[in-house]
């Protein structure tokens, strides 16, 4: 091994070395040039001031304009009060230009007070600038596929994660919210889902820095869903979420790009006076639906019924509710586990300023959520950051800096009581008149919910994203660039077990325990950069080359600890008398060399070219490096003559294309090792070994094929844009956990496979200018997405591991399923199809109703209205797609021990029922009941549509007319979220439907931004 | 011009010469040991071998720990169920689902054993310079557990694939051998593994197989298959090796330092006994399982055992009873081991093969030894048919509660019809064999389920 380091370190500090050298030799190169400028400082002595403010169409005052003086190219820029004060000649020409804004030239004319209201640009995709990671690109001239969301529609909502941010608003980007509690789990499929196996997550890049969005938590999974890293991300200091979506995007990503990339930047600071910010946002969230379930009586009455169907007598042993419990009794279990009401207090506070060359940003922000849950719990996250931006006065070096820091602290307990809705109504009382907790009468025992709420959950994440990049512009067109990154982030969970949570009857045995989870993931990047710009007439060539150096190590230690001498100290595991640890260490490092071709002619053709050369140690040698590589083309022909003149009401057209590859390595670390790791007890004296993975090689990148093609429109002025997008990715080279039979010894071994999965899609989008006049304006955004998954090829299939769960053709979301016919008027129990007619139903041979469960398409509409200083925003989300029926939720058969819909009301009672719902059966061995776990594990009727469409987001601002609080702007809103929910699913949530979790909740907040 | 472009190629050149191979490699993980060199010297490869045992006793309940002894109560005739938990309730009522979890369990932990001690058998011939003899320890008690592994697998499940080999590939496509067949393969391994071990243990106490417990568990396996003149010479080894003794004291049975133990397993878990102690043992009302009333019924006035071995207690007017073979609930002081093997199977094994080979007088002998330590009289008959009756009541006593042995019984006597259909709901011929689980269907083209299923 020391000879690797010795070669790597030779690498960078050779980079290191000429990076140091350029400014020397740049200085001898461009001498003439420095010349140049002093001339033309001499040339302006003579000189007057102008001054004046700038303001938008409705009055407000702009800042951050450029003013520009056309003849000696000096500028300035506008401070936040719209001021600017500007040396010019008394002939000069001004040029006044903002992001958004139709620039406007202004002579002087011998005047020195010029006020200046500029027009907006109500088209602005000629001047958005879309990142792209390595380089940024003007929206209309973007060869590939990138969505973007803007802090102006992440204000709008009260979210405090990135992802819920952008849920619904990009086409091709689906998310899912596994659970309304805070700090909890995302999903997110870009272009669907490319691996059978391995990972399907994106890129993430913050700020330039990978960002590992794995989670860390390991005991948070019955609570959080094991929580989400980015919610380390400060949202409120975030300035736009851009998503690389083909392969001209992302093959620049090369082995990581293949499930798309998601880019998050943060704010950057202004120029001009210092400026305040602050935002003070305060709400309320509750679950916004709940079940229909059986009362007190109805439930009692089924169980009796379920009695009598089985011929079963019930005895304490298998009637405890019926003959143990108190039937008179009840309790509303939705109400008193998940019926409280959450709070939301968010205070962030910015200062920014700063000059020409230098300018800053810092700031930080509290948020605080609490629960619906009974007790006080509550999520609180503490930000800082910082960004510092800096160039030398002849703008040749810059330098930016940027630090988020993110404290969490998620105050929680061990398990979502939403989980335990389903409770029989007349389940013993949660307290006894004592106070203590109420473990039901002698041999009668219930699990109360409350005791996992004495089961404290904490965890505690410390998010640190920093990263600096240093360019320097050698000569004209040539910069040398330099980005570093750091991240951390450290997640320190425990969660108890006291006494009191513990069943009396198992308190001799059963102690009071914790256990502690400590993990620190850390990623450090380099990525040394040339990039070159030549313009020649028409033509302009950009040209990126670099190159990136990456190494993340996870470590973490779990301790179990047990035998406090008082349940006092459960949280100071030195306390503990017993203790076991497991240690977590896994060592990641990746390499890669990376290149961008752009050939512009006259912004009418683009070509972009992109590749990368990765290395992974996550494979074996001889398989860990890789190229790929991808083309982009556009061809903006509103440009042409003949479109011009021939179609007037087009004002831009564009059809582009990209073809490349991309790949994937998100499978764990060492797999191709064959591995023991130690028991968790020593037998006597030695501490035995266990195998943990069989060896295994072979196995190489999954490579991802993506090709793409799109039709952008803009007509009347832009003021309708319409985007058509087509998608055909395919990826092949699967990198799978093989399922092996437990004859093997293992339950899976990582290899390659054969098998090719195409993902294909079309995605649309527009945007619009309803209306525009006399200061009233009425935005449209829309976007929808049509995916298709599809199992292309994959051989062997029949012999293989994968025989029953995929089909060719079919999509990987594939569920094989007896299909279910109906409840037998005679019998009263669910049937089920017996496709080979051999008389009885067999697995895995009468699996032949084929279910998926990809959504059939999904969006989004926005609409944004605006009236002078008043705007409402209103966002609406919708998905079709198939879910988990909630008649399956409970896992039991109506008639058991559990509560049930009030649906299962319609069942059969006796010969010549027609209904939907079999019989009540308590018993295990009853037809009833195997019909039931038919259904539950393998029946076609245990999905149901899942369909929706939710009022996502509505915000309404006001802002308060300049000078009503004198040197203070303010701003006041009310937003919602997750308002209404429009859709005929029978569950608590369409989207949380896989299983009983804590659906996202219903929040309504209100707040105020003030600046001074 | 020149200088600057000469530059330019220079810089662009370093950089692209940056794909550093190297950068890439990765040292060992610092948590695992690396398969190669587990097999390299012996501390390690005995390390691999005493971390069977350790998982096999290291969970709350798992194939080799509670569960053989609490699922098979409940699927047979000894234990009522009080969980309401779906995976009990499914054996208790023989009606077991595919996708079970502890079925699941019974067939995965069992396989991850045997691939386990196939490893040491290929591995430890490997490596260089030990004494023959250590390396002999080491494979004879693999043979051991892979035989004692594969018994299991054929009582549950009937035909089962045997594996005797590391290589995935082939055992992912492992055919189910015919019953017979697994049991020679299991008379197999043991001959090796009593050949290969020694008289005396290799431990500390009895918690790792000697040459015997492989001859105890070769007369058991003739005795399921048949072969009568196989299990007597096999039980009398054990019954006349020194070792040896039936404790008089039934309270003295399943303790540590037994006299009678042939092989234990030593409970790893902190604070604990063993895991039957704690889940068997009630103090109130019972939750988890208790004996059937009738069981208890069923023993002799002044049957010793009754007091020694079963609990009771009486909550309203219910009387409740539990298997108090293991006495300790719970304590930090380890003063019991959970038995495996014991020399009482091996007298009732001679005395029923003794019948069947006509030897009466030999088995009444052996049957009248364990019904004495109990305290109670002779047993005496002249009829082969109401030995054997005596000797499955006295097995059904003796080793009640007691890893499936009930259950084996009834199925390899051809009685479990007859006796199970009157007391289960639902009992059908079929339910003799436990279905194969569903993700090894899915998992294993060449895998077959059991009829019924």
């Amino acid at each position: 091994m020391k000879n690797n380091y010795i070669s790597q370190g030779r690498c960078l500090l050779f980079f290191t070395f000429c990076l140091m050298l350029t400014p020397f030799f740049a200085d001898a190169l461009t001498s003439k040039c420095i010349k140049d400028i002093h001339v033309s400082e001499h040339f302006n002595v003579q000189q007057s001031e102008i001054s004046g403010i700038i303001t938008d169409a409705s009055g407000m005052p702009l800042a951050g304009v450029h003013i520009i003086v056309k003849a000696t190219k000096q500028g300035v820029i506008s401070d936040f009060d719209g001021s600017y004060t500007i040396q010019a000649h008394s002939k000069d020409t001004l040029i006044v230009s903002a992001l958004g804004f139709v620039t406007q030239t202004i002579s002087i004319n011998n005047t020195t007070e010029i006020n200046i209201q500029l027009e907006e640009d109500i088209t602005q995709l000629d001047a958005v600038t879309l990142n792209a990671g390595y380089y940024t690109v003007k929206a209309n001239e973007k060869t590939g596929s990138i969505a973007r969301v803007t802090a102006q529609e992440i204000e709008t909502q009260p979210v405090a994660n990135p992802l819920s941010a952008i849920q619904g608003r990009m086409s091709g980007v689906f998310i899912t919210q596994n659970t309304g509690v805070p700090g909890g789990s995302f999903n997110i499929q870009i272009r669907g889902r490319n691996s059978i196996a391995s990972g399907n997550d994106p890129l993430y890049i913050v700020n330039g820095v990978p960002f590992n969005a794995n989670n860390a938590s390991t005991l948070g999974n019955l609570i959080v869903g094991g929580g989400n890293p980015l919610s380390g991300i400060d949202l409120s200091d975030v300035e736009s979420i851009d998503v690389l979506k083909d392969a001209d995007a992302t093959a620049i990503y090369g082995s990581r790009g293949a499930n798309g990339v998601v880019l998050i930047t943060t704010k950057n600071g202004g120029v001009g006076k210092t400026r305040f910010d602050v935002e003070l946002q305060s709400g309320i969230g509750k679950v916004a639906n709940s079940l229909d379930l059986l009362n007190r009586e109805q439930y009692i009455m089924m169980r009796e019924e379920a009695f009598a169907n089985d011929g079963v007598t019930p005895t304490t042993a298998n009637a405890r509710d019926l003959l143990l419990w108190d039937t008179s009794h009840a309790t509303n279990w939705q109400d008193k586990l998940i019926g409280g009401t959450a709070n939301l207090t968010n205070a962030q506070a910015t200062v920014s300023g700063g000059s020409e060359l230098t300018s800053f940003r810092l700031g930080g922000g509290i948020r605080k959520e609490t629960t619906v849950y009974p007790g006080d719990f509550k999520y609180k996250k503490a930000s800082g950051h910082v960004q510092l931006n800096h160039g030398s006065k002849d703008q040749r070096f810059r330098m930016a800096f940027s630090g988020n820091y993110v404290s969490e602290v998620n105050k929680l307990f061990s398990q979502d009581l939403a989980s335990f809705i389903l409770l029989p109504p007349i389940a013993p009382k949660v307290y006894n008149d004592d106070g203590s907790l109420n473990w039901g009468p002698a041999g009668g025992s219930f699990n109360n919910p409350f005791s996992v709420i004495e089961k404290d959950y904490r965890v505690k994440t410390k998010t640190l994203v920093s990263h600096a990049n240093i360019s320097y512009r050698v000569f004209n067109g040539l910069t040398a660039k330099m980005g570093m990154g750091y991240t951390t982030t450290q997640t320190d969970e425990f969660q108890t077990t006291p006494t009191g949570a513990i069943n009396p009857g198992l308190r001799t045995f059963l102690k009071a325990a914790s256990n502690f989870n400590h993990t620190t993931v850390e990623s450090w990047i380099v990525e040394p950069q040339l990039e070159y710009k030549r313009d020649l007439g028409k033509s302009t060539f950009n040209i990126l080359l670099g190159s990136t150096f990456q190494q993340q190590t996870t470590e973490g230690q779990s301790t179990y600890a047990t035998n406090f001498s008082s349940d006092l100290l459960l949280e100071n595991v030195g306390a503990a008398g017993t203790t076991r640890s497991t240690s977590i260490f896994t060592d990641y490092k990746y390499q890669g060399v990376f290149g961008r071709l752009n050939y512009n002619y006259d912004s009418k053709y683009i070509v972009n070219i992109t590749a990368r050369r990765d290395g992974s140690s996550r494979f074996g040698p001889g398989n860990r490096f890789a190229s790929f590589g991808a083309v982009g083309a556009a061809w903006i022909f509103s440009k042409e003559s003949f479109v011009l003149k021939g179609v007037p009401f087009l004002s831009f057209g564009k059809l582009r294309g990209s073809y490349g590859t991309t790949g994937n390595d998100q499978i764990g670390d060492y797999r191709y090792l064959d591995s023991y790791s130690s028991t968790t007890y020593p037998y006597q004296d030695i501490l035995g070994l266990r195998p943990t993975r069989l060896f295994n090689p072979l196995y190489g990148w999954e490579t991802n094929k993506k090709f793409e093609t799109a039709l952008e429109l803009g007509f009347f002025k832009d003021r309708l844009r319409w985007s058509t997008t087509w998608y055909s990715n395919r990826s092949s080279n699967q990198l799978v956990g093989y399922p092996l039979p437990a004859t093997t010894g293992f339950s899976s071994i990582q290899s390659n496979l054969a098998a090719k999965v195409k993902n294909t899609g079309l995605e649309f989008e527009l945007h619009t200018i309803n209306v525009d006049t006399g200061g009233f304006r009425w935005k449209t955004t829309a976007n929808l997405s049509i995916p298709k998954n599809e199992l292309l090829e994959f051989p062997d299939l029949e012999s293989s591991s994968f025989a029953q769960i995929y089909e060719e053709g079919k999509s990987l979301s594939l569920i094989r399923a007896y299909h279910a016919t109906g409840v037998n008027p005679q019998t009263g129990v669910y049937e089920f199809e017996d496709t080979n007619g051999d008389g009885m139903l067999n697995f895995p041979n009468d699996l032949q109703s084929l279910v998926e469960l990809d959504p059939e398409f999904y969006g989004g509409v926005g609409n944004t209205l605006s009236y002078k200083g008043l705007q409402l925003d209103v966002f609406v989300q919708f998905v079709k797609q198939q879910g988990y029926n909630p008649l399956y939720l409970s896992g039991s058969a109506p008639g058991r021990l559990s509560n049930q819909l009030l649906q299962v009301l319609n069942r059969w009672q006796q010969p010549g029922d027609v209904t939907s719902i079999q019989q009540f059966t308590q018993s295990t061995a009853s037809n009833a009941s195997t019909a039931f776990n038919n259904s539950l594990f393998n029946g076609d009727n245990r999905f149901s549509d899942a369909s929706f469409v939710r009022l996502k987001t509505v915000s309404c601002s006001y802002q308060i007319p300049e000078g009503a609080l004198g040197s203070f702007d303010a701003e006041i809103y009310l937003q919602g979220q997750n308002l209404l929910t429009f859709t005929g699913y029978d569950g608590l949530d369409p989207e949380t439907n896989r299983s009983l979790r804590l659906p996202p909740l219903r929040m309504i907040t209100m707040g105020m931004r003030l600046t001074f | 011009m020149v200088n600057s472009r000469l530059y330019l190629s220079c810089l662009l050149g370093l950089l692209l010469l940056m794909s550093c191979e190297d950068f890439v490699e990765i040292d060992a993980p610092k948590t695992e040991l690396i398969g190669a060199l587990v097999f390299t010297d012996i501390q390690t490869a005995e390390a691999a071998l005493t971390g069977i045992y350790s998982q096999m006793t290291e969970g709350f309940g798992g194939f080799a720990n509670y569960k053989t002894t609490m699922l098979t109560g409940l699927y047979a005739d000894e234990f009522d169920d009080y969980t309401a938990s779906t995976t009990q309730v499914e054996f208790y009522e023989n009606a077991l689902n595919p996708n079970n979890g502890d079925l699941l369990n019974l067939w995965n932990e069992p396989y991850s054993y045997i691939y386990q001690a196939n490893a040491i058998i290929e591995g430890v011939s490997t490596i260089e310079g030990i004494s023959e003899a250590s390396k002999s320890q080491l494979i004879g008690e693999a043979h051991f557990i892979r035989a004692f592994c594969h018994f299991y697998l054929v009582g549950f499940f009937g035909d089962v694939p045997y594996i005797n080999t590391t290589d995935y590939i082939e055992n992912s496509e492992a055919l189910r051998l015919p019953a017979a067949d697994v049991y020679n393969r299991i008379i197999e391994d043991l001959n090796e593994a009593t050949s290969r071990l020694t008289e005396s243990y290799a431990s500390d106490g009895r918690v790792r197989p000697n040459t015997y417990a492989a001859e105890a568990l070769l007369a058991r396996v003739y005795l399921y298959k048949g072969d009568w003149g196989g299990a007597e010479n096999s039980a009398n080894r054990v019954i006349g090796a020194s070792e040896y003794q039936l404790e008089t004291d039934l309270n003295a049975v399943f303790l540590a330092d037994s006299n009678e133990a042939i092989w234990q397993l030593y409970p790893v878990i902190t604070g604990l006994n063993t895991v039957e102690g704690f889940s068997f043992l009630f103090f109130s009302a019972p939750y988890n399982v208790a004996l059937r009333p009738e069981v208890v019924d069923t023993f002799e006035t002044g049957d010793l055992r009754l007091s020694s071995w079963i609990g009771s207690v009486t909550s309203g007017v219910d009387t409740f009873y539990y298997p108090n073979k293991y006495k300790v609930f719970f304590s930090s002081t380890l003063t019991e081991y959970y038995m495996v093997l014991r020399l009482a199977e091996q007298y009732l094994i001679r005395a029923e093969a003794r019948t069947h080979m006509n030897n009466l007088d030999g088995a009444l002998e052996d049957v009248n030894t364990i019904r004495n330590r109990a305290g109670l009289d002779n047993f005496s008959s002249t009829s082969n048919e109401l030995i054997l009756e005596a000797i499955y009541k006295e097995r059904k006593q003796e080793l009640l509660a007691e890893w499936g042995h009930r259950w084996f019984d009834l199925k390899r006597t051809g009685r479990a019809d007859e006796v199970l259909s009157p007391l289960k709901l639902g009992w059908q011929s079929t339910d003799v064999l436990f279905p194969i689980p569903q993700t090894e269907l899915l998992n294993n083209p060449n895998m077959t389920q059991n009829p019924g299923y």
